[in-house]
């Protein structure tokens, strides 16, 4: 029944309704199951911390959500980054007050040049590559102040203890800036979980799929529009890389419907595909007893 | 294709290097344990003797609940003495704690029963959560005090 009402759909009434769609699944796992990604985080800094006091390591809770988000990410792709993390959806929501904003006042929104953004996606692996450090060396419970994502986890249940933990605080309200004038920009630039997923490879079957033999010539609204600024490749189909986080966008962005995710066979049910995604996520969090 | 092939190489190659570790580290846990033993026994025979001038355990037979603040609210627990030693720690109600993390906090309840007092180290990664735990142990036993 869903189905055939989904294929009815007009092109603008489609778009909206994905658009709907994600942003309902991110608000579930944000008010509910928001602290996924400091878990598994928690489980890459217990690795280093274990290693670095030549302990042995053991299946924690930690280091399982991190083993079942990353098995996941591998064969889906980086959904978990694009609706379910809380962090990133905290993101989203910002950037997407501040282009609201904007659009009341009229005033152009501000945005990073291309050239500043290109490298700027390197310093995610510094970032983690100075956690790990930290935790490998024993000393990164003395940094635990400076962790936004620590203050943000306290803010988000409502625990405002936050005296050791100022400079995480400026640190958060820097990032909330660059959130407003760049979409993902904690996502694309600073993210440590980000980076080891940027690593993960990622099975070819469920990506983004582009059919580019009947495109506009020329046209390259689906890489214009990608908030990952993602040059998806001239020729065949876009290859599904680690910097992509199933924002899906590009989806809705081509004139000519050319992109799709999924089953590639079963083409226009990505409605299905992401409720299905977001259903086999949300059972792995309950497994594990999130 | 050739990009994933490597990517998955890589992380294979990881994954077997961590594995790798903790079979070096296994292999040598072994001799550790037996010296930890052998220091168990001579810490016992020290606990023993010391136990004789105090004369029987710390803390009074029963039931104690005590409560204190964790990550996201109270964190409640029961602890358990028998024969003058702390035999369990129960959490009651921890409602404000996350999944994950609380069951990560719990790791601090053996080493409150192997320390016999509340004044441990908490649990890194999950450090409210261990020191509601942890308090709220302290807590009930300053009711269980001889």
């Amino acid at each position: 029944m869903k189905k055939i009402e989904i294929h009815k759909l007009t092109k603008k009434e489609k778009k909206k309704l994905h658009i709907w769609l994600r942003a309902i699944i991110q608000l579930l796992f944000f008010i509910f199951i928001p602290s996924v990604y400091t878990a598994a985080f928690a489980g890459v800094k217990y690795i280093f911390n274990q290693i670095g006091a030549r302990e042995s390591i053991e299946l924690t809770a930690f280091l399982t959500i991190l083993i079942v988000i990353c098995a996941y990410t591998v064969v889906f792709g980086r959904f978990f980054c694009g609706f379910v993390c809380a962090f990133g959806s905290f993101g989203d929501g910002v950037h997407a007050l501040y282009r609201a904003v904007c659009k009341k006042l009229h005033k152009k929104p501000v945005r990073l040049g291309a050239k500043l953004t290109s490298w700027m996606i390197y310093l995610k692996y510094i970032i983690l590559i100075l956690i790990v450090g930290l935790c490998f060396a024993g000393v990164y419970d003395r940094a635990r102040g400076t962790s936004p994502w620590d203050v943000f986890s306290m803010l988000h249940a409502g625990n405002f203890q936050l005296r050791d933990y100022l400079p995480g605080l400026i640190i958060l309200l820097v990032l909330l800036v660059g959130m407003c004038v760049q979409e993902r920009f904690f996502c694309r630039f600073f993210c440590p979980l980000g980076a080891i997923f940027s690593f993960l490879p990622v099975f070819p079957f469920f990506g983004l799929y582009r059919h580019r033999e009947s495109c506009i010539k020329g046209c390259k609204a689906c890489s214009n529009g990608c908030p990952a600024d993602l040059g998806l490749p001239e020729e065949g189909s876009a290859a599904v890389q680690g910097e992509c986080f199933q924002c899906q966008k590009c989806i809705d962005v081509c004139p000519k419907s050319n992109i799709h995710c999924g089953i590639r066979k079963l083409r226009g049910n990505e409605v299905l595909f992401t409720l299905l995604r977001a259903g086999i996520l949300l059972a792995l969090f309950l497994w594990m007893g999130i | 294709m050739r990009e994933f092939w490597i990517r998955t190489v890589s992380v294979l190659g990881i994954v077997g290097i961590l594995f790798g570790y903790n079979m070096v580290l296994e292999a040598r846990a072994k001799d550790e344990q037996i010296t930890e033993l052998n220091g168990r026994l001579a810490e016992a025979q020290e606990a023993a003797a010391s136990e004789e001038n105090s004369g029987g355990g710390n803390y009074q037979d029963g039931n104690y609940t005590g409560e204190a603040v964790g990550f996201g609210g109270t964190v409640s627990v029961e602890v358990t003495v028998a024969d003058g030693s702390i035999t369990g720690v129960d959490i009651i109600s921890a409602d404000g704690e996350d999944g994950a993390y609380l069951t990560m906090a719990e790791g601090i309840i053996p080493a409150i029963i192997e320390a016999q007092s509340a004044e441990v180290d908490t649990i890194s990664g999950a450090t409210f959560s261990s020191e509601g735990i942890r308090d709220a142990a302290a807590q009930a036993l300053e009711k269980a005090v001889n």
